[in-house]
């Protein structure tokens, strides 16, 4: 961990000053508020910041309904909060299991919304200051491809990047068509969750389409997305406490023995939260059926490029996608 | 087996065994549930781990890491490290004294512990991915840590070997194995295994693994002038560190004092020398401050030696009735090019199993990357997977119930060195562990039981473990005041030795024990030998007795001086410990206390210290501990997902000194043999040798939800070879664990997985 | 950290000026253990006990948790926490590894202190 000087920020506004201010083209200031990803990062040396500027005290922690329903969840609420929060555990339930299923109990009651949708990747030579890695060095190499990338992507992958996006939270909020809102020097503005996260393509360096100095300071849940039957199922190497090798979030609506609505995303697959978009096409309107799942769940995962590592994961994506729909399926058709 | 090994042996033979230990029956301490005395301190944290001894003017050293595996180092920038605030001092091949290379670990003798031949920071030669290139110095550990991240070597790299796999060609014979020879055979197996109705012939792999204890090592090094070192260690051999670190820095051994009484778990890691308390004592002497080095969960992997990964092959033929008639057990393990420790995977079938024919052998590669060393059951836990595995594959080609077949081959004396067993109830545990498992309620069709999306699975397998003593010296004092002191330099890392030792202390003197204290972890005491091969309990509990019996006749001879002493005339054999002092066995209310023979006498104590012999014993008789362990698991049926849903481990390992602490060690090992089946595999990249997964984050250790319960069963059958008739169980927990849990998967959904871990994708 | 458990190596101390710290230290009131500690002690709850007061730690934080209601990844949509069953025991706690197997005596030790929580003074 390098020496770096420590700011505080009370409110949104100064704490965008102050990274701008503390900011050049090749060094960046960062806006530190749990720390359970970014101080992790500094010490492994990954992260090599001259300037923290702590948001923790700014009123970002409020969980608020919408005046045109939906809820605003503010950035710096924290993860166990968000999944405990009575108004989230009731309308946005698939967000509070993904959530649930994620790191540990103290690492939630540290972490933020912001900070979780801005966690860096896993990779074993992302982390590996000694390893070639675009991400972390642009143009460097990536060691990952012809070495241990058990955890890394299939889906929307480069030839110069198969990291994965590892969160869990993530994975539901894209499922949900969350918005996230920023705050920069240019002013607020919103992206759809799906816009956020960036695929690797030329510029692996780039985790997401957030400008420099830009912060998060609230995720919009609609009121469409709320209330829906729903599972998230996240598949791993040990029963806890590890990130997912594949996990699916899905809800579903299910009418006249028919899939009204249908919401599918998938985590450990891409690097960034993956919806499932063809699926979701191929489901709609169809009867929910094992051979309809099976149909959809290929079709998403056609273009999926396995490594020697990770081989697996494109069966194992199939086969955990027709599980949970056909545990949601049996749920909606107990009325639960 | 070498000429002194058959010397021995034949000594051994002829000797009679040690008396009967009468203890063995006494149960007033010994045998009880009691609480551990360290408990307290443990659970307020009080308990002071080796980084947390507070030092006056203490500085922070780092290291810098090679990130070759082979070759050597062209420059080394040191600069920007120097330069950065608070930094003290930069140590590299370039600058650092000659250092003398630490004599290779052995048990006999003058203590080795040295785990390389690699001169550290001695030689601009690079050996592994991860060798020690620099030492910083600092203020504080973060600038310290700092500043090593800024140096900067260019390499020569040279061609490596970085990966087993493309090393097993080059396999050669060790031609001894831990004392043992690395091949034996009787009949022609091969011949007869072609021939055979009834075989199998299965190749299993297991990968390197960790110990991965949750205390770092770590090291606090102060000088006393130039001679003089105290060093505040986590180590499971104080004498053996002592000794090491004074050759290396060319001091008397006298002068070298290593305090370890906690150590926040071992495992094997902690047993020989590791670069960190070398440098970090050399770092004290060029600074002149008390230096502590801890390192980061990365330098452990990248300076700590783990499990060799192996390759083994086991065919087995046996007659209908299901007897062996060839056992074929073969494979190769790896060391690195400047160490040698074949692990012994070869042991397990020597000792286990009545077989007509055998050929039992093992070869080893050398590999470019850190020593291996020691883990948990070196050898019994990986050869066991193998084994036991092989064994379950034979139980259903012959139609026969595992647990069966094995019985069914049980031999009456140890089947290669047809040496008397000294204790073996296998047949017991295996007894007592179907009971409470309730073994007869599984089905015996393959892949029939399903509770919604899991296939169910029950599996069992044997364990076995052997007896081992270190050579161990303890002193006893009694004092005037009725209390008594024992003190010798072994180790606490986990096990619960102040307890049990002193229950024994306790017993043997018939004193209370709050009135036992117990000293330990000190190289400047009677010497220890390490705490591995799960010997430290047993090791200590002879020499304390045997010393004890010293000051008993010490007393004794004093009494006899007091004319007006109730024990006047009395001999040794006439009397006994009892109500705190020594009474006649003949009338029991004839005697004294030690308090009053020692106030009477004048003398403010009695004492002495005694030095065990070899462990003869074990070259007379075949001395192991034995385990049946069942399990069950789940397999998701889609997903492939294993998870463990209950144990019972039913041990055969002698006399049990303290229930509670005994079904700790126990279950300790079922988990981390959980572990070893299901979750663990360092990863060591094959273009670098370079390990990629250094942290707890991505090298997954059994957590709180991959434990179900276990429930431990054990005979308690006192072994008469060995002090209280109690073995070692540190390690006996983990043998036979994955080849159980392998059984059962294959219980549950046909599929037999030979190589480590069972990850799901095995079972897609 | 004001009642919750949190990791203390990535809390950089100046985020946390002001806040109330409780380490395991503090748990032990007038010379008198907690409850918890005391039954890591009768249940055997460790062994070389490095991870132990992590464990004890993260245990106050858990039993506060689950008597606040807070859900785990084991909890069913909508309903409230139940009992203190062994599963969420072991869900709750794993976020603290034990490399000595410490793990059944761990969760016998935290059952038995809830145990006594909800039922008084019953100790099974």
């Amino acid at each position: 961990m390098n020496n770096f000087t420590y700011l505080r920020a009370t409110d949104v506004s100064s704490a965008v000053s102050l990274i701008a201010a503390n900011s050049s083209q090749d060094a960046a200031a960062r806006f530190l508020a749990g720390g359970t990803n970014l101080v992790d990062l500094m010490r492994e040396g990954v992260e090599k910041t001259h300037a923290l500027v702590d948001i923790t005290r700014a009123p970002l922690s409020d969980v608020q309904e919408l005046p045109h329903g939906g809820v605003r969840v503010g950035a710096l609420v924290r993860n166990s909060h968000l999944a405990g929060h009575p108004l989230i555990r009731d309308r946005y339930s698939l967000l509070s299991q993904a959530i649930l299923n994620g790191a540990s109990a103290q690492l939630r009651n540290m972490a933020t919304t912001g900070g979780n949708i801005m966690q860096r990747t896993r990779c074993y030579y992302f982390y590996d200051t000694a390893s070639r890695c675009n991400k972390r060095a642009a143009g460097s190499g990536c060691d990952a491809i012809e070495g241990f990338n058990r955890i890394h992507a299939i889906l929307g992958t480069s030839p110069h990047c198969i990291a994965t996006h590892p969160s869990d939270m993530c994975v539901a909020l894209a499922a949900l068509d969350a918005i996230v809102n920023v705050m920069g020097p240019s002013g607020e503005r919103s992206l759809p969750f799906s816009e956020v996260h960036r695929l690797p393509g030329n510029d692996p360096q780039m985790d997401t389409n957030l400008q420099p100095g830009e912060l998060i300071t609230s995720v919009d849940l609609p009121a469409s997305a709320a209330r829906l039957s729903s599972v998230y199922r996240k598949v791993r190497d040990r029963a806890s406490y590890a990130f997912a090798l594949v996990s699916v979030a899905a809800a579903i609506k299910i009418d006249n023995g028919v899939i009204q609505e249908v919401r599918l995303a998938l985590g450990g697959v891409a690097h960034k939260p993956w919806r499932a978009t063809i699926a979701e096409q191929l489901l709609r309107g169809v009867a929910p059926t094992s051979e309809n799942f099976v149909k959809a769940a290929a079709a998403e995962l056609a273009p999926a490029i396995p490594r020697r590592g990770n081989a697996f994961k494109p069966e194992l994506a199939k086969r955990t996608i027709t599980s949970v729909l056909s545990e949601l399926t049996a749920k909606e058709g107990a009325g639960q | 087996m070498s000429i002194l090994g058959k010397v021995a042996e034949t000594i051994a033979h002829v000797m009679p065994d040690r008396d009967r230990d009468e203890l063995t029956q006494q149960h007033r301490f010994l045998g009880q549930p009691i609480n551990r005395l360290d408990g307290r301190a443990k659970v307020t944290g009080a308990a002071h781990f080796s980084a947390e001894y507070p030092v006056d003017g203490l500085v922070h050293a780092a290291i810098a890491y090679s990130t070759i595996s082979k070759g050597a180092i062209l420059t080394i920038e040191t600069s920007a490290a120097e330069q950065t605030p608070g930094v003290l001092s930069v140590i590299t091949h370039l600058n650092a004294p000659e250092m003398k290379v630490p004599s290779p670990f052995s048990v006999g003798g003058d203590p080795g512990s040295g785990t390389t031949l690699v001169k550290i920071l001695n030689t601009d030669r690079i050996s592994w991915n991860g060798q020690p290139v620099a030492v910083v110095v600092a203020d504080t550990p973060e600038q310290a840590e700092h500043a090593a991240s800024l140096i900067e070597c260019t390499y020569a790299s040279e061609h490596a070997i970085n990966s087993f796999e493309e090393s097993i060609p080059h396999a050669k014979d060790p031609k001894e194995v831990m004392g043992e020879a690395s091949q034996v055979k009787r009949g022609d197996a091969d011949a007869v295994f072609q021939n055979a109705a009834h075989r199998v012939d299965l190749t299993f792999t297991t990968p390197p693994y960790n110990h991965n204890a949750i205390e770092l090592h770590a090291a606090i090094a102060v000088w006393d002038g130039d001679d003089r070192l105290t060093l505040y260690d986590t180590s499971q051999f104080t004498v053996g560190t002592a000794s090491g670190i004074a050759e290396a820095f060319g001091l008397k051994k006298e002068n070298v004092r290593v305090l370890s009484p906690f150590v926040g778990g071992g495992f094997g890691g902690k047993g020989g020398l590791w670069p960190y308390n070398q440098l970090c004592v050399l770092a004290a002497r060029i600074t002149g401050r008390p230096v502590r080095l801890t390192l980061t969960r990365e330098g452990v992997f990248r300076i700590v030696g783990g499990r060799t990964p192996s390759q083994q092959r086991v065919a087995i033929a046996a007659a209908p009735s299901g007897k062996f008639s060839a056992f074929i057990h073969e494979g190769v393990t790896a060391q690195s090019t400047d160490n040698h420790f074949p692990e012994q995977f070869s042991f397990p079938p020597r000792h286990l199993y009545a077989m007509d024919s055998y050929r039992i052998a093992q070869m080893v590669t050398d590999v470019n990357r850190v020593a291996n060393t020691f883990m948990r059951a070196p050898g019994e836990s990986i050869g066991t997977f193998a084994v036991e595995s092989a064994i379950d594959a034979l139980a259903y080609e012959l139609g026969l119930d595992p647990i069966e077949l094995r019985m069914r081959n049980e031999p009456n004396r140890d089947p290669v060195s047809d040496h008397e067993f000294s204790s073996r109830h296998l047949r017991e545990a295996y007894r007592m562990g179907a009971d409470k498992f309730g073994w007869k309620h599984r089905a015996a069709s393959v892949g029939s039981q399903r509770d919604g999306d899991w296939f169910i699975g029950q599996g069992v397998a044997t364990g076995t473990y052997p007896v081992y003593r270190m050579v161990t010296a303890a002193r006893v004092r009694i004092n005037a005041d009725g209390t008594a002191l024992v003190q010798t330099s072994c180790q606490e890392m986990g096990m619960g030795t102040e307890t049990v030792q002193t229950q024994h202390a306790a017993e043997r003197l018939a004193l209370p024990m709050e009135k036992v204290k117990f000293d330990y972890g000190d190289s400047t005491l009677p010497a220890a030998g390490v705490a591995g091969g799960s010997s430290q309990t047993v090791s200590v509990v002879l020499a304390v007795h045997e010393a004890a019996d010293k000051v008993v006749k010490e007393l004794l001879s004093l009494a006899q001086k007091d004319s007006e002493s109730a024990l006047a005339g009395a001999r040794f054999d006439d009397i006994q410990a009892v109500n705190e002092g020594l009474f006649r066995k003949d009338h029991p209310q004839l005697g004294q206390t030690y308090a009053a023979i020692l106030q009477r006498a004048g003398k403010d104590f009695a004492e002495a210290e005694h030095k065990t012999g070899a462990p003869l014993e074990i070259l007379k008789y075949s001395m192991h501990s034995y385990a049946a362990q069942f399990c069950e698991v789940r397999v998701h049926q889609f997903t492939g997902e294993v998870r463990v849903s209950r144990w019972v481990g039913a041990f055969d390992t002698g006399r049990i000194l303290n229930p509670k602490t005994a079904v700790s060690q126990f279950r300790g090992g079922i988990v981390m043999g959980i572990g070893m089946a299901l979750t663990e595999e360092t990863m060591f990249d094959e273009r670098t040798g370079r390990i990629m997964n250094p942290s707890l984050a991505e090298y997954h250790v059994p957590v709180q939800a991959d434990v179900p319960h276990i429930d431990i069963v054990y005979t308690d059958i006192a072994d008469p070879h060995t002090p209280l008739g109690a073995h070692g169980i540190g390690e006996i927990g983990i043998t036979g664990v994955a080849a159980a849990i392998a059984n059962a998967v294959y219980h549950a959904t046909g599929k037999r997985i030979t190589s480590l871990p069972i990850t799901l994708d095995k079972l897609l | 950290m004001d009642g919750e458990r949190i990791n203390s190596c990535l809390a950089l101390a100046i985020q946390y000026e002001g806040r109330e710290i409780l380490t395991i230290e503090g748990l032990t009131t007038s010379g008198k253990l907690h409850p918890l500690q005391e039954a890591f002690i009768d249940q055997d709850g460790f062994q070389c006990g490095y991870c132990t007061p992590g464990q004890i730690c993260s245990a106050v934080g858990m039993l506060a948790e689950f008597g606040q209601g807070a859900p785990s990844a084991l909890t069913k949509d909508g309903v409230a926490n139940g009992e203190l069953t062994e599963a969420e025991v072991r869900e709750r706690m794993s976020g603290n590894l034990c490399r000595c197997g410490a793990y059944v005596g761990i969760r016998e030790a935290i059952q038995h202190v809830y145990r006594r929580q909800i039922y008084g003074g019953q100790a099974r």
